[in-house]
């Protein structure tokens, strides 16, 4: 460890074997999770909750647009051409404006100074339903 | 712990604290992206104090940068918590690996612990579920690399602090 710690070359060397293991199963396993976790089929709506509450509902088949109350500010979302967007909020970082659109099942836009999610589900009755028992 | 480790410990919360601060004022390219300076400076504390400093690093500085930014109980605070405390206790473990791990692994470990942690929570608190998992590669694309980087750092400040 006595190698050049500010060359990517001199970095790599100075990864022992195992942290080379540790980084690629992690970098793998990432990958696979996040397509395990993705569910198949178009979406059908797009659930907001704020705190772990269902606050609305908006299909996505419809041009809409909703303002709720999160725990910081009202954030605005929107329904556009089958995709979700946060279109307001008066959060810090606006990190969830900045997500930008989402369309595919199980993306979730997440703000988390409102404690708000966006979660775009597949049109079962009861999507609302955060699934918390998943096998 | 004794006054000297005391008085350690203290200036590498009030290092921890400025630069989680520093971090969050910064403007980042990607928004969600974050160097993680702060919990670089828990694994200083561990490389060179033992495991109790960095949980008294780490602690105090959630705390203080919670008060400081106003962030204190509330959501951004419970995420702030749940990714410190993952990182904490997954850099001890690692730090303890065999076969061994440099430090650079260790940060590896930390901050991919950090966002699985924050994920987890906002899964388990915001009523998200399992779809946080989709966003997983992508922070955890990011966290590995970012970690050598800490790491890297780390062990820079480490070598020149041989006289501490």
């Amino acid at each position: 460890m006595t190698s050049d710690l500010f060359s990517v070359r001199g970095l790599w060397r100075a990864l022992t074997p195992a942290d080379r293991i540790v980084s690629l199963a992690l970098l793998l396993g990432s990958i696979a999770l996040g397509v395990a976790a993705r569910p198949s089929g178009e979406p059908t709506a797009a659930v907001v909750t704020v705190g772990g509450e269902v606050v609305a509902t908006l299909p996505l088949d419809r041009d809409s647009r909703v303002e709720v109350q999160g725990r910081l500010s009202p954030v605005t979302i929107e329904v556009s051409g089958h995709a979700v967007r946060v279109t307001e909020s008066a959060c810090p970082h606006r990190i969830c404006v900045r997500m930008g659109p989402r369309r595919h099942s199980g993306e979730i836009i997440a703000c988390v100074p409102n404690a708000l999610v966006v979660r775009l589900t597949g049109g079962a009755p009861d999507a609302g339903v955060p699934d918390a028992v998943t096998g | 712990m004794t006054t000297r480790t005391i008085a350690r410990v203290a200036l590498l919360v009030a290092v921890a604290t400025t630069l989680a601060i520093a971090e969050s004022l910064i403007p980042k390219p990607l928004p969600w992206l974050r160097l993680g300076l702060a919990n670089a400076v828990a694994l200083l504390a561990l490389v060179r104090l033992g495991a109790r400093a960095a949980l008294a690093v780490t602690a105090v500085r959630v705390l203080l940068a919670g008060l400081l930014l106003g962030t204190l109980g509330g959501p951004t605070f419970a995420l702030a918590v749940a990714g410190g405390a993952a990182a904490l206790v997954a850099m001890v473990l690692a730090a303890r690996a065999v076969p061994p791990l440099s430090w650079l692994g260790v940060s590896v470990i930390g901050s991919a612990a950090h966002v699985l942690g924050q994920l987890a929570a906002i899964g388990a608190l915001f009523g998200a579920g399992r779809s946080v998992l989709t966003l997983a590669p992508w922070l955890l694309a990011t966290a590995v690399p970012l970690g050598v980087v800490t790491g890297a750092i780390v062990v820079a400040v480490d070598r020149r602090l041989e006289a501490w």
